[in-house]
């Protein structure tokens, strides 16, 4: 927008020192001798009285300060201070050399820079709620992360406005995805057709803003804190963070105390904690130092029980940002805030830079004890409604209350890695974690993933012997199927079936005749020398029988005619059938088979002592050796610990998974 | 982890590797001798009291 005004220059109306606007667009300026705020208009210039002094923000950017945004020079010619109940904020007035203006915010180590563009229709403040998403036309979607009611603080150089210090505004702050950022402000009645103010988040590096003229980091403006005393015990209190610290307990009288009105109130008496870590030391998370300011417990109930959990407020000296360190049951997590404009809700789940995220808890969250500095205005009691999302080993939490939505995102840190971070600072063990944190990495995915990648390379060597072995075949060195004549007939020898190579039938040497004893009937024959090519191969021997509702066995040997070696087996035939209640039912099998392990080359000759139940005539045997067999339940079983160890990991890790969201109330 | 899974697979498919190429069998009879006094006996193995299968049969 821009407005050009008549009187460039005049006289302070305070003090009559020269005054100059420089900025075309600008309205007020700050007599910088008087303080006395001058507005020019058609009739000229215009007294709004005295200003307050500015309040100290630990703000980092300063008067006419240059840098450059998109490619177009800028220098930061006013500041206007807010105030709201959770501190002061700047804002930077920017003027561009294109004629453009506009504002960079400047809080707790975060910058906004945003220019006036035209209103939107919009819901009214009151219709407004935190985490609201809200479609500004032709822009895009937001979502309402905050709604303020601030007023008017101080101001100092030129602002494009015209402002009385006290008023009051009511805004509402959106966030957009890509770091897009909104102000509505609906001025102190509310108006129906609030100023929209569209940006976006920025870095310092971003708005070429170079370090060197840049105000020094908070720690090190001379900042008096010596003069602190407690209003309670008297003892002296030294603030870490002073520029931002809205709340403070004594360390000698555990008194919580309000440090917003220059002098130090006492809030309540709170009881006397211990705290793992040492207020003030500086750890070192992510390559960045932090200072640990303050420290709170904060609690909630599920189910009519209460779970408590730590939250270590660290503070970034060098940009004057926030973390937390959060501790549950042993579980440690390293907490930022992150825009919520980023976050895509839908339903159960969020997206956050193309990650999802699960929901798993919601609960209200209450602060129930407080130690160290604050920067907002934390009591004992303090509530938000809390919804914990969870991606392991990260997690996104939402904490929102009729004012605010603010989301965080959270990685798990192991206790070491948090011993790590404290080293040098005293702190030696810290206790192991107990039970599956929300956000702690399943330790069994990994080796489940690695085991996966290997059991596809086994299995697959396991397939390929199993090829070779079946391609490589058997060879068959013995089939002879044989009909024993009755046992009554001692004298005939009836063999049937046909002979396979040189194997034949060879005469009847022995008769059975069942006894109460041996209640079987059996013959035994002699086979004709037959021949296996090829040592060590395994041997299998197959009985089929046509038996019904009875059995048979073979009981034999297989004999070796050079070395008079042998190896014995048994295959038993069986098959029963019936119908039982109408149903029809078999059980048993006519084929039975049988391995002999490792045979040598050379000629054998197989004793066959054949048996049956006598009280049915003799069924037919039908006999094949067969060797070099592949053997498919030896692929079988060397698939189970193949795939069996993935499989148990894989069930731990269910397991590990469980035990996780047995604690989930989503 | 992995190297006990990696040991036991490849172990596992050592034995599947040698059970093929040398016929092993789980459970195989042992191998016996026919005895001296038995070879030079008439009829050798073929005689009845060297081979005492014992009562078989099913129900």
């Amino acid at each position: 927008m821009n407005t050009a005004f008549n009187a460039k220059v005049g006289q302070c109306t305070g003090c009559g020192a020269p005054l100059e606007f420089k900025i075309g667009t600008s309205r007020v300026i700050v007599c910088q001798h008087c303080q006395f705020a001058v507005a020019r208009g058609d009739r000229g210039l215009e007294n709004l009285g005295k200003m307050a002094d500015l309040a100290t923000t630990g703000a980092r950017l300063t008067l006419q300060l240059e840098g450059k945004w998109e490619g177009t020079a800028f220098r930061l010619v006013g500041r206007l201070q807010y105030q709201w109940k959770q501190g002061v904020w700047d804002e930077w007035y920017v003027s561009f050399n294109d004629g453009r203006w506009g504002w960079i915010a400047e809080t707790q180590g975060r910058y906004y820079i945003s220019f006036r563009v035209q209103p939107r229709p919009v819901p009214p403040l009151s219709a407004l709620r935190p985490g609201k998403s809200l479609a500004l036309g032709g822009i895009g979607a937001f979502v309402v992360t905050d709604l303020k009611q601030a007023r008017y603080l101080a101001a100092s150089g030129e602002l494009p406005e015209i402002f009385k210090v006290g008023d009051s505004v009511g805004t509402a702050d959106l966030t957009g995805r890509g770091n897009r950022f909104a102000t509505l402000d609906y001025g102190e009645s509310g108006r129906e057709d609030p100023e929209l103010f569209l940006g976006k988040e920025v870095t310092l590096e971003e708005l070429h803003l170079l370090p060197q003229n840049l105000a020094a980091p908070p720690s090190q403006q001379k900042i008096k804190t010596e003069k602190l005393i407690c209003p309670t015990c008297n003892g002296p209190l030294e603030l870490k963070a002073p520029d931002h610290t809205l709340r403070v307990t004594c360390p000698h009288c555990n008194s919580l105390l309000d440090t917003q009105q220059g002098v130090l109130k006492h809030l309540a008496h709170l009881e006397p904690v211990r705290l793992p870590f040492v207020m003030g030391s500086k750890p070192k998370f992510f390559g960045k130092e932090y200072l640990l300011i303050g420290w709170m417990e904060r609690a909630c109930t599920v189910e009519g029980e209460q779970y408590t959990w730590e939250e270590f407020l660290l503070y970034n000296e060098k940009d004057s940002s926030f973390r937390f360190l959060v501790c549950s049951e042993q579980h440690w997590s390293f907490v930022q805030p992150v825009a919520a404009g980023e976050i895509e809700e839908a339903f159960q789940l969020v997206t956050y830079r193309n990650k999802l995220y699960k929901k798993f808890s919601a609960n209200f969250a209450t602060v129930t004890r407080v130690y160290g500095e604050f920067y907002w205005e934390v009591y004992q009691g303090e509530q938000v409604q809390a919804v914990d999302y969870i991606s392991p080993p990260e997690g996104l939490s939402k904490e929102s209350n009729q004012e605010e939505v603010s989301w965080s995102h959270a990685i798990y840190l192991t206790p070491q890695e948090v011993q790590a971070a404290f080293a040098g600072t005293g702190r030696r063990d810290l206790p192991s974690p107990m039970g599956v944190g929300a956000m702690q990495p399943n330790p069994h995915r990994s080796s489940l993933s690695s085991a996966q990648k290997w059991a596809v390379v086994f299995t697959a060597i396991a397939f390929i012997l199993f090829l070779f072995f079946s391609i490589r075949g058997g060879t068959v060195v013995f089939q002879q199927t044989i009909v024993p004549e009755d046992i009554n007939d001692q004298n005939r020898v009836v063999l049937a079936g046909k002979n396979v190579g040189n194997a034949s039938p060879s005469r009847v040497d022995e008769l059975h005749f069942p006894t109460p004893q041996q209640p079987w009937a059996g013959r035994v024959y002699f086979s004709k020398p037959f021949r296996i090519p090829q040592a060590r191969r395994n041997l299998r021997i197959q009985l089929t029988s046509n038996v019904s509702n009875s059995w048979a066995f073979l009981g034999g040997a297989v004999i070796n005619q050079a070395t008079q070696e042998y190896r014995e087996f048994f295959l038993e035939s069986s098959y029963y059938s019936g119908i039982s209640d109408g149903e029809s039912w078999s059980e048993g099998d006519r084929n039975a088979t049988t391995y002999l392990s490792s045979m040598d080359d050379g000629e054998y000759v197989m004793r066959m002592e054949l048996g049956w139940n006598p009280k049915y005539p003799p069924p037919k045997f039908s006999v094949e050796l067969k060797s070099g067999v592949s053997r498919f339940l030896h692929f079988f079983l060397v698939l189970l610990p193949i795939l069996g160890f993935p499989f148990v990991l894989m069930l731990r890790m269910y397991a590990f998974e469980k035990a996780r969201w047995n604690e989930s109330n989503a | 982890m992995s190297w006990l899974y990696t040991t036991i697979a490849i172990g596992s498919l050592g034995l599947y590797a040698s059970a093929g190429l040398l016929g092993w069998e789980f459970g195989s009879s042992a191998k016996k001798e026919v005895p001296t006094s038995v070879r030079q006996a008439p009829g050798g193995y073929r005689s009845f009291h060297f081979w005492h299968t014992g009562i078989r049969g099913g129900k």
